[in-house]
């Protein structure tokens, strides 16, 4: 979309939270001259599932390698815990990484080729959480059952699996240290439908069940709205409109989320 | 009726002793869309390729049926013949643009290369430029020069689009043309191809996933299962009244705007891998109407009414609960 939407200002729908787990705060991304993130402040209180909509190239993926630290933030703030990031040393970042996870759009560029699945939850449950080795064999065997996989498939590689298979591993993975958030970038967009809801069904158990925060990055609407109680739509680098899943689709008031909800296909539509 | 353009009948093709497509027929007429509708693996893009004899061989094996394209089997042609068809008469966007062109060669070379195969060299350039104009890319006179990367993704699949149709085929197939795209370039591009077909009268035949794209923007639709038919018909009729719990299960997998809170319903289980078919109807380890019917014996394709015909045993249990 080529249109550059202004930015609302002045009102804040967003329903305040009483703690938050993550803030962002006024949050800026550079690559040289290029701004990938511009501004932007989301705020993610503890077990609570939150999505962030918008295009390729709108800087959702920055965004979020920023807050992990993966990207250098060249403006703003984040906190985490109400401790800023910035200020954190390296025993702070490795106790973070284990407290924030990632699961990645495409499964199969995010799990080492010759390392099998359960060799790859081992690794976790090794250096992250110290487990000795028997304790590390269970331990794989009911993340693998959690994430509704067989445990047998501990010893397959992963181009023995199918996509959805290979993103419920990553999702153990990711599960492996106990995370407070996941953040999940595009976590189905790779798959076919019938697996897509799958995997998110399986995301928002996971969720309940466990109380952890959830940010889910997503490029069609209609995957989000079952998901979160509150969604950002983000686009060029800016938050355009933000609120409660039922005023971004009952009542969207940025032009630009309008787009967006018209380009998801709809099943009942007739044939013009 | 006429003699539709492409029929397919009882296809085979088999992959090692997998028997990947199981007696598959459909057919095209001119100037329709048709859609193919199914999960990952159960044979869409195998049925699609076998169009144009493309099915990679000798990995995989056309183990029976005929393709018949305007009156000829296309399995049986010489060489010779079935290159002057490919991109000629039958074209093919896949999914991924940005791995389906040249990356070192500019986009306006890599459209004009069909025209000049098939086509002589009268006039290349200006088609060329007429093409991308008419796939809506901006200023076609200088962005034919642009490699690959200059692109966007949806620019890439209008290449991708332009290319294919070069020779103004008689049948476009698209292979899941927008499933790498974002969800508003997704409908730029399938309004573009339904303007085209318009236009062009042009047979399409569009590959997808995902049932609640063809809605709209096919007239028929086929539902594959494990390489077998599970439903075709009119898309209105599919998609209003889905006889096959397969395609009812489909059709509530799609994310609607209105749904909000609570689960989706998924389709438990997965697609069975190639070498371990199940016996009788394919899909009843995933179905709940199953009996001992259904895993001892292969349902027939019935007809509901006209076209809309189903492979299932218990179709006329419409109401029941799956």
């Amino acid at each position: 979309m080529s249109i550059a939407w202004p930015a609302i200002t002045g009102k804040d729908p967003m329903p305040k939270l009483e703690k938050n787990l993550l803030e962002m705060d006024a949050l800026q991304v550079h690559y040289g001259p290029v701004c990938a993130v511009n501004g932007v402040s989301i705020n993610i209180g503890a077990g609570e599932c939150v999505a962030l909509v918008g295009e390729s190239g709108c800087g959702k993926t920055s965004l979020s390698r920023a807050v992990l630290g993966l990207e250098k933030i060249s403006g703003g703030r984040v906190f985490f815990d109400g401790k800023n990031i910035s200020d954190y040393d390296a025993d702070d970042w490795k106790k973070y990484r284990e407290r924030v996870q990632m699961i990645f759009q495409d499964p199969a560029e995010s799990l080492n080729p010759r390392i099998t699945v359960g060799g790859a939850l081992n690794e976790v449950l090794k250096v992250c959480r110290k487990m000795p080795a028997a304790e590390r064999l269970k331990e794989t065997e009911s993340l693998l059952k959690t994430v509704g996989l067989d445990a047998d498939l501990a010893v397959r590689y992963p181009h023995e699996l199918s996509g959805g298979q290979k993103q419920r591993v990553g999702i153990a993975r990711a599960l492996a240290v106990n995370p407070d958030l996941i953040i999940a970038d595009e976590p189905v967009s790779a798959l076919d439908v019938s697996v897509q809801v799958q995997i998110l069904n399986l995301l928002l158990d996971l969720q309940q069940a466990r109380g952890m925060a959830l940010l889910l990055i997503a490029h069609d609407l209609a995957v989000v709205r079952y998901m979160c109680r509150r969604i950002y739509i983000m686009n060029r680098g800016e938050i355009m409109e933000s609120g409660t899943a039922d005023q971004i689709f009952e009542n969207p008031s940025h032009p630009y989320t309008r787009a967006l909800l018209d380009a998801v296909p709809d099943v009942d539509r007739g044939r013009d | 009726m006429p003699e539709p353009l492409v029929r397919v009948e009882d296809l085979c093709i088999d992959f090692g002793s997998a028997r990947i497509i199981d007696g598959f027929s459909f057919h095209i007429r001119s100037g329709e869309t048709v859609a193919l509708v199914g999960e990952s693996g159960c044979g869409k893009s195998m049925s699609a390729l076998a169009l144009a004899r493309l099915v990679p061989e000798p990995a995989g094996r056309y183990a029976g049926g005929r393709v018949m394209f305007e009156g000829r089997n296309i399995l049986e042609m010489s060489e010779r013949d079935i290159r002057r068809l490919r991109g000629n008469k039958i074209a093919y966007v896949f999914q991924e643009p940005g791995a389906s062109l040249n990356p070192v060669m500019r986009v306006g070379d890599q459209i004009a290369e069909a025209l000049r195969l098939h086509r002589g060299r009268e006039g290349v350039r200006d088609e060329v430029i007429r093409l991308l104009e008419m796939v809506g890319i901006p200023d076609p006179a200088n962005r034919r020069r642009s490699y690959p990367h200059q692109l966007s993704g949806g620019q890439q699949q209008r290449v991708m689009i332009a290319m294919a149709l070069a020779c103004r085929p008689k049948l476009l197939v698209a292979d899941e043309p927008t499933t790498a795209l974002d969800v508003t370039v997704q409908a730029q591009i399938l309004d573009l191809l339904q303007k085209i077909q318009r236009e062009s009268g042009t047979a399409i035949l569009l590959i997808t996933h995902n049932l609640g794209l063809v809605a709209g923007r096919a007239d028929r639709v086929y539902v594959m299962y494990a390489g077998c038919l599970a439903e075709s018909g009119p898309v209105e009729k599919v998609l209003r009244d889905p006889r096959h719990p397969y395609t009812r299960a489909l059709l509530k997998a799609v994310p609607r705007l209105n749904h909000k809170g609570g689960r989706l319903p998924g389709i438990p289980g997965n697609v069975p891998s190639a070498d371990a078919m199940p016996d009788g109807c394919r899909f009843h380890p995933r179905c709940a109407l199953s009996d001992r019917l259904c895993a001892e014996v292969p349902p027939p394709v019935e007809a509901v009414e006209n076209e809309h015909c189903v492979a299932c045993h218990h179709w006329k249990r419409s109401n029941a609960k799956t």
